[in-house]
């Protein structure tokens, strides 16, 4: 990591250039770069309003790793291409979006009281939630269409194919399309962006399509990577995650690839500014790599991040913690400086030592010594930094809420085992918690209502309410 | 005063005393880590005091009573890969544990940073050597280790406070408190290697890494050494909170399983059959520690429990125990069952009446009837070419496991048909429409349908809007049933016989048939792919040719299928496991000790079968554990081959090793393979095949890798009947040689009689001197002709194949030449220039070859060999398998673990991905973005090339791990 690209990061992870501030949270995680933020609060105490709950619950396509590496002694892997354990919801127009792998339909429902405005079917499992643009609803299926519904009504305005051919095989133990919409859709400058495909052998397609008309603006074909996991949109660049391998860049303009980032895998993934943020790689990393770079800058252990101005918020399995970000980069950076040094010197001393014995003149006997002192020295200066390294976090907290996690106006929200909670940003202090139906796998917040999703099918509203929680709506 | 307010007292001055010492003693400490809840994460342990985190390598499990961390002897804890930045202490050291030794190692660690490496001795560590406390260090004065071993064995499983102290000038050695070993053998300041591990529950340097097993409640380190009363105070202080061991029972023989078999979602049920009759005990544990326990007093030796109400996506341990008469328990080690690993399709209830009660209502329930009755086909896809109301769609998914698919050419009837389909709650879930034009081709790809029907056609005779071989091609081969017409059930039969006949004539002449059979159908039962191989055996078939005579797969291939099992049930990647098996239009696949049973065609999941005995790796010095036919799967387990029925997956015969009641000693079954009617098998010693759970490669030569099994016996049985046909009694018999072809079972067996004296059958090189070359006749049993040769250059591995009349030994020796000897079988006139032709006897070497290997690297040296006709491919080379001459050194490239396998217009095999290279046309494949195993994991038959998942545990990132299946572009 070099020293540019780190003064780079401290500038550019200051800013923060999504942040959805309205009462809708139109896609996948708020906005076309997957932060999880809203300017929207949340009431301090919430109450179950509705809850949806589907007759079967969400089948998602993958199992998780290997229970272990044995070659590499790396245990307790992390599932790197799983997306799709809960129905994600989208909002707009007060009203609630989301696909089911379940029953192969989209859904609306109000937002306000969970009735069900409209559904409409597809061919197939619906993987990944639908986004929400000015009146347009579209979402990607496994049959290997995108739908565009006109969002109040459900009206069908047009459906586009981006694979060349309708070819249907058994996949994930359904019959889907050779070239499954794995990606979601984001929407940026009125252009929606998707990728069609699994398998490189067959062509995977990357491809921009016309909001109004559906029609194929570009497409690109990759033959060495799926596309799998929410697609990311930043002015000038898509980020397509790639099931276990690392996402591909492209130019948003031409679809042409600009490259492929480095870092262990995951499809879980947000940008913040130019940088892009990925994981959970092996065992739960999330690696920050720069848009013009392929280069890992820094990686942090966790699940999940929140990138606000100056702060970091990490959500590992068993904790919450805000960082410092700017200093602990210094800090990062110092100590490689220094390890790299040490390296060095250990590499001068393993020369020495594999000359003879017997044949080292003195002046070599004095660098051994020396080199010996240095190492030890740096070593004591690199202790010294490693301990006041936890003095960047501004808070941690021990918690047990490691499937999802957003930020509401104030507040961290997290999704845990059949319970989700909110934290005060500014303390890490725990402010409300409830319980769910299932993993809490999707979270959404919007116009003062919090949407969890679970493993087992439901969608709960959470809002603020007089009056006693109203009746399940039950599919 | 009354007593009770002493005692308050005392207790109160008691634990202040010890708060405080606590306290002082842990200013003293330079780091301390306590591994509890508060303390552990998934992956860390949080320092109590000092900053440095262990990081956790292996598993995270805690233990109880008081809360400790478990080593599993695969797991440690990590605080620094260079001990240089941990700032250990260099003049004075004190370093102490709470630990307890469930199995004592030659060289075992709790807590330490040492290198001892030949003369280069350096570092410390408390630890234990045997079953003895040690402590381990090097001064700079002396510059050699002097391990201070206490004399007395501590008792494994029983919790010790353990401490040792260094002040420069003497080492001590303190047991729960006691002074028990003191040296002066070390002066100074402390000797630290230029870098090596600081690691907790391990005694780990740069050639020796031994994990504990057993359980850490504490480990602190200081720079400064407490004193003996400071020791005992230490150990006082928590003494008390560590229990005695609880006596354990006596383990339990089992003959035979457990095997789990699903009984629909969270209730499974398990078989086992133990040595000794006693009462079934089956304890079962989730992972929030809590206990069920099934008992059935009835004394048995075969024992069965039914469990239910398992949770979804959990790990379960469970306990095998029985009770004698005489009341004594014995039991087997935990086993796991993990419920994640279920994958049956979505189960439907009715819970809706969806359809009034009419006509339709018979017409359709007779209709799947006689279906399900004649065609006994439940599981897989089924194809509805077009549909008014959607009622035979639901009822064939209320009634069977298929998923169904509806194809209709009506917009209008869509709509409709999804909306019907929704209300019966089956849409998605086990039924989809789609909407497909009238004429076009269907857009399925090929194969796929167990059954085709047609509802329309059912109701009103309307013939379906697809042509005939249109629809045939879609249509599984091995079974796939086609039935479209009408029914005498239902009223007036209204579809045109001439009409149906030509419909199907267009599919071809014998393909589909009329039949007047309680009504008008035309029908097909589509028979197996002509051209199309099986792999029915490790490699391919008994001949252990590699090559699976598939004519079939060749040229472009498309992804046929794609689905489970994934990497999560798939044992690692690496130890060379038993390869997947594929005949009859099914495909079977060996998880970390669980089978499945898949359709080839289209991946449904048609049983899975729990087995934790079940394993067996490095298959390069042993033969597989399983062999497929037509009807059924042969697993060996144990004493036993257990006949499993192909398509359900039941135990429904079971052979076991004829040796095991006349012999004292017990024996597994080890070899297997079917040709026709007969299964052969081969007796081993219990306990000699290798598990490969280590995440081991055995890729290197060292007799732990390279010592190869060998067998006591042959034998066979009529695989119906179960009657045993012959037994062959041998010295050794070396199991990867065993070949059969054309009625005759060739092997390699050792004469060397001091094999008899070695504990297991993993015997290495050197004892397998004296060599001959077997022919045994397979229906008989009886030798043949056998011949003496010498195979010692066969080192590294051993394989022998059989093709055309020949055989091919392979191997390599220990410095990675290949060593290939040809042999013949029969007697036979070579031609030659003589006049007078010499005549060859079977077993007269025909070739022999020698080179270095080509490929380099990731098993280059350990490739088995493949044979397509009369072609010989092994390492690089292609050799004329009758002249031994080299036709050509450049076979693909193959990046990689792994080797290769064969129909007869392809070889298959790993560069980075999987990869294909096409005989005929000479052009090379990858298919990107995934791999296979480290052996044998891409077996081309049934028209197929099938791809089970096999590189679990890569951490590499190859973006999909899935079981794939590909077909040639353009299959029908």
């Amino acid at each position: 990591m070099n020293n540019r690209l780190f003064k780079k990061g401290l500038l550019v992870l200051l800013t923060m250039p999504w942040l959805v501030t309205g009462a809708d949270w139109p896609t996948y995680m708020a906005d076309p770069s997957r932060s999880g933020v809203t300017t929207d609060s949340l009431p301090p105490i919430l109450t179950t309003t509705w809850t949806f709950r589907s007759l079967y619950p969400p089948r998602p396509a993958w199992q998780g790793e290997a229970k272990w590496d044995g070659y590499n002694k790396v245990y307790d892997m992390k599932a790197r291409q799983i997306f799709d354990r809960a129905f994600h919801v989208a909002i707009g127009e007060d009203l609630v979006f989301f696909g089911s792998s379940a029953d192969d339909k989209i859904y609306a429902l109000e937002a306000a009281t969970g009735r069900e405005v409209w559904s409409q079917y597809t061919e197939g499992p619906v993987r990944l939630a639908p986004t929400y643009h000015k009146g347009k609803l579209l979402t990607g299926s496994d049959d290997g269409w995108v739908y565009c519904h006109r969002a109040s009504d459900g009206e069908l305005l047009w459906r586009t194919r981006p694979a060349p051919e309708d070819v249907r095989v058994p996949g994930n133990g359904r019959m889907i399309s050779l070239w499954p919409i794995r990606t979601g859709v984001v929407i940026y400058d009125d252009k929606a962006y998707c990728g069609a495909g699994m398998f490189p052998s067959e062509t995977v397609y990357l491809a921009s399509l016309d909001l109004e008309t559906g029609k194929v603006i570009w497409q690109s074909g990759q033959t060495d990577l799926p596309a799998q996991g929410y697609v990311l949109a930043s002015n000038e660049h898509l980020y397509f995650p790639a099931g276990r391998n690392n996402p591909v860049v492209l130019n948003r303009a031409d679809g042409k690839r600009v490259r492929v980032v480095e870092g262990s895998g995951g499809t879980y993934a947000l940008l913040t500014g130019d940088f892009l943020i990925f994981g959970p790689g092996k065992t739960g990393q999330l690696g920050v790599v720069e848009s013009e770079s392929s280069d890992q800058l820094a990686s942090f252990e966790g699940n999940h991040m929140i990138v606000t101005q100056g702060k970091s918020y990490l959500h590992s399995d068993t904790g919450l913690s805000a960082l410092d970000r700017t200093r602990y980069l210094q800090i990062i950076r110092d100590r490689k400086a220094l390890q790299d040094k040490q390296g060095a010197a250990h590499k001068r001393l393993n020369e020495l030592k594999k000359k003879d014995p017997t044949t080292l003149e003195a002046s070599d006997q004095t660098t051994l010594r020396a080199l010996q002192k240095v190492i030890l020295d740096l070593g004591t200066q690199i202790d010294l930094l490693t301990t006041t390294l936890p003095d960047c976090f501004l808070w941690k907290i021990n918690c047990d809420f490691p499937y999802s996690m957003i930020m509401a106006g104030d507040h961290i929200v997290l999704g845990g085992d059949h319970k989700v909670a909110a934290f005060e940003a500014r303390t890490g202090q725990k402010t409300w918690e409830d319980k769910v139906d299932g993993n809490a796998y999707g979270l959404a917040a919007s116009n003062g209502r919090l949407y969890v999703s679970t493993d087992k099918g439901f969608v709960h509203c959470f809002a603020q309410s007089d009056k006693p929680v109203s009746q399940a709506s039950v599919q | 005063m009354n007593s009770s307010f002493l005692t308050c007292i005392i207790c109160f001055n008691t634990l202040a005393m010890s708060l405080c010492l606590e306290a002082q003693n842990q200013s003293e400490f330079k780091s301390r880590w306590i591994f509890d809840a508060g303390h552990l994460s998934r992956s860390t342990v949080k320092p109590v005091k000092g900053w440095l985190p262990g990081k956790i390598e292996g598993t995270t499990v805690l233990g109880k009573n008081p809360e400790h961390f478990i080593f599993d002897g695969k797991t440690t804890i990590m605080l620094a890969d260079d001990h240089n930045q941990a700032g250990l202490p260099v003049d004075n050291l004190y370093v102490e544990a709470w630990a307890r030794v469930d199995q004592p190692l030659t060289y075992g660690g709790l807590l330490g940073a040492i290198h001892d490496n030949g003369d280069d001795e350096s570092g410390w560590l408390l630890g234990y050597q045997d079953s003895a406390f040690s402590f381990a260090l090097a001064s700079q004065a002396t510059g050699r280790l002097t391990y201070l071993k206490v004399n007395e064995n501590f008792e494994p499983e029983r919790w010790y406070h353990v401490a040792a102290t260094y002040n420069g000038e003497v080492m001590e050695v303190y047991v729960n408190g006691e002074l028990k070993a003191q040296s002066k053998e070390q002066s100074g300041p402390i000797l630290y290697p230029t870098r090596t591990w600081y690691e907790i529950g391990a005694y780990h340097d740069s050639n020796e890494y031994f994990k504990m097993t057993g359980g850490l409640q504490e480990v602190a380190i200081g720079d400064k050494p407490l004193t003996a009363s400071e020791i005992r105070e230490r150990f006082l202080l928590k003494a008390d909170l560590f229990p005695e061991p609880e006596p354990k029972p006596e383990p339990l023989e089992l003959r035979a399983g457990p095997f789990a078999t699903w009984e629909g979602e969270g209730r499974v049920r398990f078989r086992w059959e133990t040595k000794d009759a006693g009462a079934t005990i089956l304890t079962m544990e989730n992972e929030r520690g809590h206990r069920q326990v099934y008992l059935d007093e009835t004394s048995t030796q075969f024992h069965e429990v039914l469990v239910g109400d398992l949770e979804k996506d959990s790990e379960y341990h469970y306990t095998l125990s029985s009770k004698s008469e005489d009341g004594s328990v014995t039991s087997t080690s935990p086993y796991l069952f993990d419920t994640t690993f279920y994958y049956e399709p979505v189960q439907l209830e009715r819970r809706l009446q969806t359809f009034p009660t009419d006509n339709r209502t018979t017409l359709v329930e007779t209709f799947v009837d006689q279906f399900i009755h004649e065609q006994g086909v439940t599981q897989g896809y089924c194809l509805i070419l077009g549909a008014e109301d959607g009622r035979l769609a639901t009822e064939l998914a209320y009634r069977t496991d298929m998923q169904v698919m509806i194809a209709e050419s009506d917009p209008v009837k869509v709509g409709e048909l999804r909306k019907n389909l929704d209300r019966a709650q089956v849409y998605g879930a086990r039924v989809s429409v789609h909407h497909v034009k009238k004429g076009d081709s269907l857009p399925y790809g090929p194969y796929f349908a167990n059954f085709i029907t047609s509802e329309s056609t059912l109701y009103h005779g309307s013939l379906p809007d697809w042509s005939a071989s249109e629809v045939y091609r879609v249509l599984r081969p091995c079974g796939g049933v086609l039935k479209i017409g009408q029914s005498n059930s239902g009223g007036s039969i209204k579809v045109n016989a001439a009409m149906l006949a030509e419909w199907g004539r267009e599919a071809g002449p014998s393909n589909l048939r009329l039949s007047e059979q309680k009504g008008l159908w035309i029908q097909a039962l589509r028979p197996a792919l002509e051209g199309a191989g099986e792999w029915s055996h490790q490699y391919g078939g008994a001949d252990n040719s590699s090559c699976s005579q598939d004519e079939i797969v060749q040229g472009d291939l498309r992804v046929l299928w794609w689905g489970e099992p994934g990497p999560r049930p798939m044992p690692d990647r690496g130890p060379r496991n038993p390869a997947p098996l594929s005949v009859n239009g099914r495909l079977f696949v060996q998880g970390d000790r669980i089978l499945f049973g898949l359709d080839a065609y289209n991946g449904s999941m048609l049983w899975t079968l729990f087995n934790p005995e079940m394993r067996r790796a490095n298959l390069i010095r042993d033969s597989s554990n399983m062999v497929a036919s037509n009807d059924h799967l042969y697993l060996a387990e144990a004493g036993y081959c257990w006949a499993i029925d192909a398509q359900h997956g039941t135990l429904t015969r079971s052979f076991r090793v004829p040796l095991t009641e006349e012999l004292d000693r017990e024996y597994d079954w080890s070899y297997l393979a079917v040709v026709g009617d007969i299964l052969i098998g081969s007796a081993v010693r219990s306990d000699s095949r290798y598990l490969g759970d280590d995440g081991e490669w055995y890729e290197n030569f060292s007799d732990q890798e390279t010592s190869k099994i060998v067998s006591e016996s042959l034998f066979a049985f009529d695989r119906y009947t179960g009657q045993k046909l012959w037994e062959y009694d041998s010295n050794a018999i070396i199991n990867s040689t065993i070949t059969i072809g054309d009625g005759v079972i060739y092997l390699i067996e050792s004469g060397n009689e001091k094999i008899a004296s070695q504990l297991n059958a993993r015997i290495p090189n050197e004892l397998l001197t004296d060599t001959r070359l077997v022919a045994i006749d397979l229906e008989e049993g009886t030798r043949v002709w056998d011949k003496p040769q010498d195979f010692s250059n066969c080192q590294y591995m051993i394989y022998m194949s059989y093709a055309n009349g020949k055989l091919a030994v392979t191997g390599t020796d220990k410095d990675k030449n290949y060593h290939i000897y040809a042999f013949n079988t029969l007697f036979s006139n070579p031609e030659s220039g003589d006049s007078q032709p010499t005549l060859q006897i079977p077993g007269t070497m025909l070739w022999e070859e020698k080179h270095k290997e080509d490929k380099g690297h990731h098993s280059g040296h350990l490739q088995h060999p493949v044979i397509i006709g009369d072609t010989f491919y092994s390492d690089q080379r292609a050799l004329d398998l009758n002249t031994g001459e080299i036709l050509r050194k450049d076979l693909p490239k193959r990046r990689g673990c792994g080797t290769m396998s064969a129909g007869l217009n392809s070889i298959f095999f790993r560069h980075y991905f999987h990869s294909m290279w096409d005989l005929k046309s000479d052009k090379r494949t990858q298919f990107e973005g995934i791999r296979p195993g480290c052996w044998l994991g891409l077996i081309p038959a049934n028209g197929l090339l099938l791809a089970p998942e096999s590189s679990a545990g890569c951490s590499c990132t190859h973006s999909i791990q899935t079981t794939v299946s590909y077909a040639p572009v353009g299959a029908r």
